[in-house]
């Protein structure tokens, strides 16, 4: 009987790690290199397939060769997109213009239950915290107000001490129409990749002085928030870590 | 044994685990001690009890709280049973315990580990005790980060620090064993 009971909570333990297993591996959304090795091979068979079919009913008309070859290079990457989901755009949504606003330090920490579950890079500490006033519309709407009375945009910033080169990570999030600072990512011209199941539009840039970093850039919307996600001097999957842990 | 139905096992709208185990483990030895017809370890047991629990607790979804647990735990034994011991004959004489079985066979996932489960779990064996409690509070409780701070008296800090490095080993391992992410 005691026998019994040991293998009961031995179970009990198994079956809670089995879960917990099963939970955590839909985080990391790893894929066999093995079987991405495979599945580009065989592709790239039946691209040469195609592309020898063609050729040889065409032979007298370069300019269908060069559509197969353009058909061939759409294929493998919308195989790209569907097997990794992560897809970067060129170019930047950061505004350069001037925000007219009053910044005050405040807890978000304690304001929203997200912040303490954001998967930073060893190192970094939430520098700064805070939210951005702006002017109110008044008087139907005809004058601005002279005070900054209206929240628009909370941010969060993470650092570390060597502010020149470390990695920096600027989190701004709104429930208004638009996030001051950012421009809103153009729907139909920008590919979006696919986190955690939620859409998110991403960019990238690279940092001139260390060529495994990156600039990033995220713009996605969450539970009735808007989020823009600046990081700096970052590795592209810290990056990527930083949006999923927002994302879960 | 009164038949149980599934309602009666869940809380906010999840399966109890450990009430489950409780009152349906005895009747899952049962099964297994008795219908295998082949010998079969301690651990053999324990691994097909669990299994037939993760399989109930990946499935519980999909049914109705009103689904009558015993016949239906009794046929995801069966096949869990089966798929273990697919090339032996197994004498199941499942018919001694109910008069109607469910027919789970339409299941979609196993319970099966696949590689890059195994690859985790033989991470978890290399965790620190401290490091093992807030992976499971995190994965299998889903304990938010001050929830886990309260549990085990530590810092948010320390707490954030233990889960970036068992999130890190994890991905070496898998790394290691092949997986990646697509460049």
């Amino acid at each position: 009987m005691e026998n019994n009971n040991d293998l009961k909570e031995n179970v009990k333990k198994d079956v809670k790690e089995k879960i917990a297993i099963l939970n955590a591996s839909k985080e990391f959304e790893m894929k066999s290199e093995k079987t991405r090795k495979v599945m580009y091979q065989i592709l790239s068979v039946c691209a040469l397939f195609v592309l020898c079919l063609v050729i040889s009913k065409n032979v007298e008309s370069p300019s269908n060769s060069i559509k197969v070859a353009k058909n061939n290079n759409q294929i493998q990457k919308e195989q790209y997109i569907q097997e990794n989901n992560i897809v970067f755009n060129e170019g930047s949504i950061k505004s350069l213009e001037d925000i007219d606003g009053k910044w005050e330090e405040a807890n978000l920490e304690e304001e929203f239950e997200f912040v303490d579950e954001i998967n930073v890079p060893d190192g970094l500490y939430l520098s700064r915290q805070g939210k951005l006033f702006e002017r109110e519309y008044i008087n139907n709407d005809v004058e601005l107000s002279d005070d900054y009375t209206k929240l628009w945009q909370y941010t969060l910033i993470y650092a570390n001490d060597d502010k020149e080169d470390g990695p920096y990570i600027e989190i701004t999030f709104t429930k208004e129409k638009y996030i001051l600072g950012c421009l809103m990512p153009d729907e139909e011209k920008m590919p979006s990749s696919i986190i955690n199941g939620k859409e998110v539009k991403l960019f990238k840039g690279k940092y001139m002085r260390d060529e495994s970093k990156i600039t990033g850039e995220a713009f996605f919307e969450k539970d009735g928030y808007k989020f823009y996600i600046e990081a700096h001097r970052i590795d592209e999957e810290d990056f990527i870590n930083v949006l999923k842990s927002i994302l879960k | 044994m009164k038949n149980e139905v599934l309602k009666n096992y869940l809380i906010e709208g999840k399966i109890d685990i450990d009430k489950l185990i409780d009152d349906f483990y005895g009747y899952i030895y049962m099964i297994v001690k008795n219908g295998v017809s082949v010998y079969i370890t301690d651990e053999d047991i324990e691994e097909i009890i669990s299994d037939v629990f993760v399989a109930i607790w990946k499935n519980s979804s999909k049914l109705l709280n009103s689904t009558e647990l015993k016949p239906y735990i009794a046929g995801t034994t069966k096949n869990i049973i089966k798929n273990k011991y697919r090339n032996l004959k197994i004498d199941f004489s499942i018919s001694d315990y109910e008069e109607s079985l469910v027919d789970n066979l339409n299941i979609e996932q196993s319970t099966e580990e696949n590689e890059q489960n195994k690859i985790i779990a033989d991470t978890l064996k290399t965790l620190k005790p401290d490091e093992y409690k807030v992976f499971i509070l995190f994965y299998y409780e889903a304990k938010s980060i001050k929830e886990i701070v309260n549990k085990l008296n530590l810092s948010a800090s320390n707490v954030k620090t233990i889960l970036h490095r068992v999130r890190k080993k994890i991905k070496r391992n898998l790394e290691d064993g092949g997986y990646g992410y697509g460049k």
